[in-house]
């Protein structure tokens, strides 16, 4: 099957034109290791019964980390018997105790003593997840179910039963869990399988409840460890604080076992998020069928202005082929807007070769629950061929095997490329992703530098800030509410521990200090009013009306742009335009209608300078980053017709500013650069906001911050400064790392930016450089070259790191050139 | 610490108010609190007795001690020996959690004709050690505890306080009557709401004067570790009533038993009786039962007595 689309592939040559790069991935045989002396006999029977002989190198070197008490993350690709790597040990240990042997070390190096049942918590991103892996460690014991959720017995064998030893228990402890149950796992549970927010909000408040479990905590395992970046990361990671403080003070040394995709970054990540020395396991052993990785550069259609056919458009065309071959295929699509245009043109086209549109479906978060779960039945038993969805299916979810993932336009890293493409060829096999890259600068650095994506090292860091003073605080104040704090106790590294602890003990504060212990001191239960990714509790609703139906939420800074009167909302391909907005009552109206548009805002923001955390001055040109106040207010709307993007008509938006504290990286650009750059009157706004959006855009490249976006602005003067500015703004409350990162990588991004206007076909900016805005232009495209290369080589040169970068050149017709550069990017 | 740190946590809306300027309150404001300092093996910890009279109060005259046949049929199970402590807990907040704290517990049993309530405060959460350690010490002469609402709201949260000071395992585990699940069967028709107030209002007669509300306790106690113990008191004679009260409730239930002037308490007192495997009783609360039904089969009848009433019948018609 997958095979007749790559042979249309190869023959079809208006797909073939579009080819930038074909990577093929061929069958990998795979290592393996023989059961390591400690695995238990009852999995190792376990594993014989299924046919299994042997390890896969990875999952013994993990064996071996996890039973020495060494933290270790997995980092191996999807598909790759992850679970194994730390299932097979923790069992090992579990069984070994229930014979009245130790086995296996803690993270401080003991070897517990043998009457210790040792316990696990296992922590899944979603509920979905964590059901799945129930089902997965029961697989490995081979064990039934009990309708009640725990195990019963290990396999025909009945292995433990013989030995006269009692079964493990493996639950889910979710917000479904009843009470009963819960008390009984409390008690008994010796795996425990939870999601953070249950961890954040049910388990740690409530300690004491569990203190016998908390007491024999031997193993945490956290998994897809990539996706928690961003404000979830470092919720996470505080939350990691408090659990290892509940454990310590329970008398336990819990070992953390980290599983993620791959990552440039695996090892610092996990060390940052568990704040531990950590092991890296990053080789596969796993077999593989061969993998075709398949990277399409649409056509440009505007020669000029550098416009390339739409990703949307050309991801529909390739879909078409698979519809007409029969293949199952997902189409990820970056937003949720885009996902909604995607899951009306493939209904569209589906009608057109006479399928059934019901086929067809959209999935997205922001869906209301019950709609996810009956997509998800339907693409396990085939009844759906097809589906446009967001990263939201990225995760694990299990939903079978796929044949073909598509990705309208490059979904941002390279952990959710692997994550996405691996959605398809789980079994063995030959298996295709094709990915459509979009106009974006990030895509074309992309299909530009492959080796970014196929590389020995590939992909951008995964960053968090587990200090940003938002998060940690709030996350202090709940550890605080779970134990007192002692003179001089930190928390994790957080180095303001002291600092906020003395700030919030104040009359009227939550905290009261007493001879040296700070205890929590309030009513209020503090977890209850904490978000782990951050601002979503303040979410408006969208309700249909009349029926009075709703149709989703969304977070409040995205209201302005997307919920004000007249916008478009979109859900499942059709069109609802809102009607009113009651803003103290976090609740839009949206009536259904039939429109051939969509709608798009602009909006302002504007700048205050709190404080210069960072200032290095380079030549003409000076690097910094520090703490800013930012307001943000919607100006105007425009609707968009679909398939042309014309824009048909523009409003007022009429809605509060929004207020934001938080951290910026900036360059600012001395005042003689407006002449050596010749930037006067429209030419300098051009310039300045082509070169934000270039950085900008570029900023996935080198890191990744989560869901949260990244604002650029440039300036043409800033009483902040005296001076041009290009600031790049994090949209965080308190900054999650993103100025820090970006001040210590400055010289990488322009690197990065710097490869990108060079090799854009265009000739007056396109939104594959510096974007189209109403200013740009020739000039400006030349201007923004000019520019980046001119702070790259200030950058080096006062850094000692190497020779100019080389200069932009523009001869008489126009035509851009360059001369002499060093090396390009980092990876 | 730095100012600018400081200000960034206010910026951020970190910080939850604005610091209060109120001057604290002498040291010497904390000898106005009844009851005087207890020295433990833990250290120091704020005690105070007090003596309820039958006739005063919140007890009822003609209060006294239920035998353990009379509790048996109050509380429809086999009777006990021994003696029964009565349990109630102030907390910092109505939920439960690792940060809730349990800071003034309130003990209270019968000795020769009079209620004595003990009560052990901790003055500032460094206290709490002494406090569970005392609690803990007293409970030992004990079989046995009367509470209202104890078993889902007191116990549990006394519970997470000793499992957090790793004394987890020390809660004697007694037989445990809880009168608030009586009340609410008993009292079906006749009360606003379910709460201790008013099952006093309605059975003793008993309307509490200047009571602080148990809502407002919280606050008094964080006010107490700011030195501004003013109302301290208050919240300490709030609990020392309900503490005494739940003698005076119990033996009103039991009386009201007795006697049964509604439906519901007849068909009750039947069920229970044959419950306690006091035929004598049963067969006598059922005959007031059916004299009461004869003349008012109109009165409320809480949902399953009815049925419960007409099975103990059967089973008394059997058994005669
Ligand atoms: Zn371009």
């Amino acid at each position: 099957m997958v095979e007749r689309f790559l042979a249309r592939l190869k023959s079809d040559p208006s797909l073939a034109s579009r080819i930038a790069h074909w990577h093929r991935e061929p069958a990998v045989a795979g290592a393996s290791r023989p059961f390591p002396a400690s695995l238990h006999p009852v999995l190792a029977e376990s594993l014989k019964r299924r046919g299994i002989e042997d390890l896969y190198s990875h999952q013994a070197e993990a064996f071996e980390h996890v039973l020495a008490g060494r933290h270790t993350v997995v980092a191996t690709p999807t598909a790759s018997g992850k679970s194994q790597c730390y299932a097979l040990p923790i069992l090992s240990a579990m069984l070994a105790a229930r014979e009245g042997r130790a086995l296996g070390r803690d993270g401080s190096g003991r070897l517990l003593p043998a009457a210790t049942r040792p316990t696990a918590l296992f922590i899944f991103p979603t509920k979905a997840l964590a059901q799945d892996q129930r089902a997965a460690v029961n697989e490995t014991l081979a064990a039934e179910e009990r309708a009640d959720g725990g195990i019963r017995d290990l396999a025909d064998a009945q292995a433990l039963a013989v030995r006269g030893l009692a079964p493990i228990g493996a639950w889910t402890y979710d917000g479904d869990t009843p009470p009963d149950i819960r008390r009984r796992l409390r008690e008994s549970g010796d795996i425990i399988i939870t999601n953070p927010s249950m961890l954040h909000v049910a388990i740690l408040p409530n300690h004491p409840r569990w203190a016998d479990f908390f007491r024999r905590l031997r193993y945490v395992v956290i998994d897809e460890v990539h996706a928690q970046q961003g404000v979830a990361g470092a919720s996470m990671a505080n939350v990691l604080r408090r659990l290892s403080r509940i454990a310590r003070h329970h008398g336990s040394e819990p070992v953390f076992i980290g599983c993620s995709a791959t990552i440039a970054n695996a090892r610092t990540h996990f060390g940052r998020l568990v704040e531990r020395d950590v092991e890296l396991v990053d080789k596969s052993g796993a077999p593989r069928g061969e993998r075709h990785h398949v990277l399409l550069n649409p056509p440009v259609i505007n020669v000029p202005l550098g416009l390339r056919a739409r990703a949307v458009d050309e991801a529909r065309e390739v879909c078409r082929h698979f519809l007409k071959l029969g293949l199952p295929a997902i189409v990820f699509g970056r937003s949720r807007s885009r996902v909604e245009v995607l899951t009306k043109y493939l209904k569209d086209a589906a009608a057109s070769l006479d399928l059934d549109p019901a086929t067809v479906v959209g999935y997205r978060g922001g869906y209301l629950p019950d709609l996810r779960r009956r997509i998800e039945a339907g693409l396990r038993d085939g009844s759906i061929r097809m589906v446009a969805a967001t990263n939201a299916l990225e995760l694990g979810v299990d939903i079978g095997s796929l044949d073909a993932v598509v990705m309208a336009g490059y979904p941002g890293s390279t952990a959710s490329y692997m994550q996405q493409s691996g959605r398809a060829g789980r079994r063995r096999g030959a298996s295709v992703t094709v990915l459509v890259a979009s106009s974006l600068p990030l895509d074309q650095y992309v299909l530009q530098t492959p080796e970014h994506l196929f590389g020995a090292r590939a992909g951008p860091e995964v960053i968090i800030n587990p200090d940003n003073l938002v998060v940690a605080t709030n996350h202090l104040k709940c550890a605080a509410f779970e134990l007192p704090f002692r003179m001089e106790e930190s928390f994790g590294s957080f180095p303001h521990t002291r600092a906020v602890l003395h700030a919030l003990a104040v009359p009227g504060g939550p905290l009261f200090a007493k001879e040296g212990r700070t205890f929590w001191m309030d009513e209020a239960w503090p977890a209850e009013k904490v978000s782990l990714d951050g601002g979503s509790t303040d979410n408006f609703v969208v309700v249909e009306m009349p029926s009075g139906r709703s149709l989703g939420t969304v977070d409040r800074p995205a209201v302005m742009t997307t919920l004000h009167p007249q916008a478009i909302y979109q859900h499942q391909g059709e069109q609802f335009v809102i009607t009113h907005l009651d803003w103290e009552g976090r609740r839009a109206e949206a009536e259904h209608v039939q429109v051939d548009y969509w709608t798009d805002a602009e909006s302002r923001t504007e700048v205050q300078v709190l404080s210069e955390d960072q200032d290095a001055p380079r030549g003409l040109f000076r690097f910094g980053c520090g703490d800013v106040h930012t307001t943000r207010v919607a100006t105007l709307w425009k609707r968009m017709r679909f398939y042309t993007n014309e824009n048909v008509e523009t409003g007022p938006i009429d809605l509060p500013p929004e207020e934001l504290d938080t951290t910026a990286f900036w360059m600012a650009l001395a005042p003689e650069m407006v002449d050596r750059l010749r930037l006067h009157d429209t030419a300098r706004a051009g310039t300045l906001e082509g070169a934000a959006s270039l950085l900008r855009s570029v900023v996935p490249a080198l890191c990744q911050q989560g869901r949260s976006e990244v604002r650029a602005l440039g300036l043409g003067s800033h009483p902040h400064f005296l001076s041009p500015v290009i600031l790049l703004l994090d949209t965080v409350p308190g900054g999650i790392g993103l100025a820090e990162e970006l001040m210590a990588r400055h010289m990488a991004l322009l690197r990065c930016a710097l490869r990108v206007v060079r090799h854009c076909p265009c000739q007056v900016g396109c939104p594959a450089c510096i974007g189209t805005g109403m200013a740009r232009g020739p000039e400006a495209k030349r201007a923004v070259l000019e520019l980046v290369s001119m702070a790259l080589a200030a950058a080096e040169e006062s850094s000692g790191c190497g020779p100019a970068a080389g200069v932009a050149t523009i001869d008489s017709s126009g035509r851009i050139g360059f001369a002499a550069l060093g090396a390009e990017g980092e990876h | 610490m730095s100012a600018g740190l400081q200000e960034k946590l206010a910026r951020l809306g970190l910080l939850a108010a604005t610091p209060s300027t109120a001057s604290a309150v002498p040291p010497s404001v904390v000898s106005e609190l009844p009851g005087r300092e207890c020295l433990t093996c833990c250290g120091p910890v704020w005690m105070h007795e007090r003596r309820f009279v039958p006739g005063a109060a919140p007890l009822p005259h003609g209060t006294r001690p239920l035998t353990s046949v009379e509790k048996a049929l109050l509380f429809r199970r086999p009777p006990r020996h021994g003696a029964a402590v009565a349990f109630d807990i102030e907390t910092t907040s109505l939920a439960s959690g690792a940060g809730v704290n349990a800071f003034l517990v309130g003990l209270g049993w019968w000795h020769e004709g009079v209620v004595v309530v003990q009560q052990w405060l901790m003055r500032s959460p460094l206290e709490e050690e002494a406090m569970l350690a005392s609690v803990l010490a007293t409970l030992q002469r004990f079989t046995g505890m009367l509470s209202f609402c104890g078993r889902g709201f007191d116990i549990p949260r006394f519970r997470d306080r000793l499992a957090m000071a790793g004394r987890g395992e020390q809660l004697p585990v007694f037989p445990h009557d809880d009168l608030a699940p009586l009340a609410r069967q008993m009292l079906t028709g006749r009360m606003k709401n379910a709460r201790l107030a008013s099952v006093e209002a309605e059975l003793l007669g008993f309307r509490r004067v200047h009571d602080l509300p148990g809502s407002e306790c919280p606050r008094e106690w964080f006010a107490l570790q700011r030195g501004q113990a003013h109302r301290m008191a208050a919240v300490m004679e709030h609990n020392a009533i309900d503490v005494a009260s739940l003698f005076g409730v119990e033996w009103a239930l039991f009386e009201e038993l007795q006697q049964p002037r509604t439906p519901a308490t007849a068909m009750l007192a039947t069920v229970a009786a044959l419950e306690a495997g006091e035929m004598m009783h049963a067969q006598r609360a059922a005959n007031v039962a059916d004299e009461i039904l004869a003349a008012d089969s109109a009165g409320q009848v809480p949902r399953g007595l009815a049925e419960q009433y007409r099975r103990a019948r059967q089973r008394l018609h059997a058994a005669c």
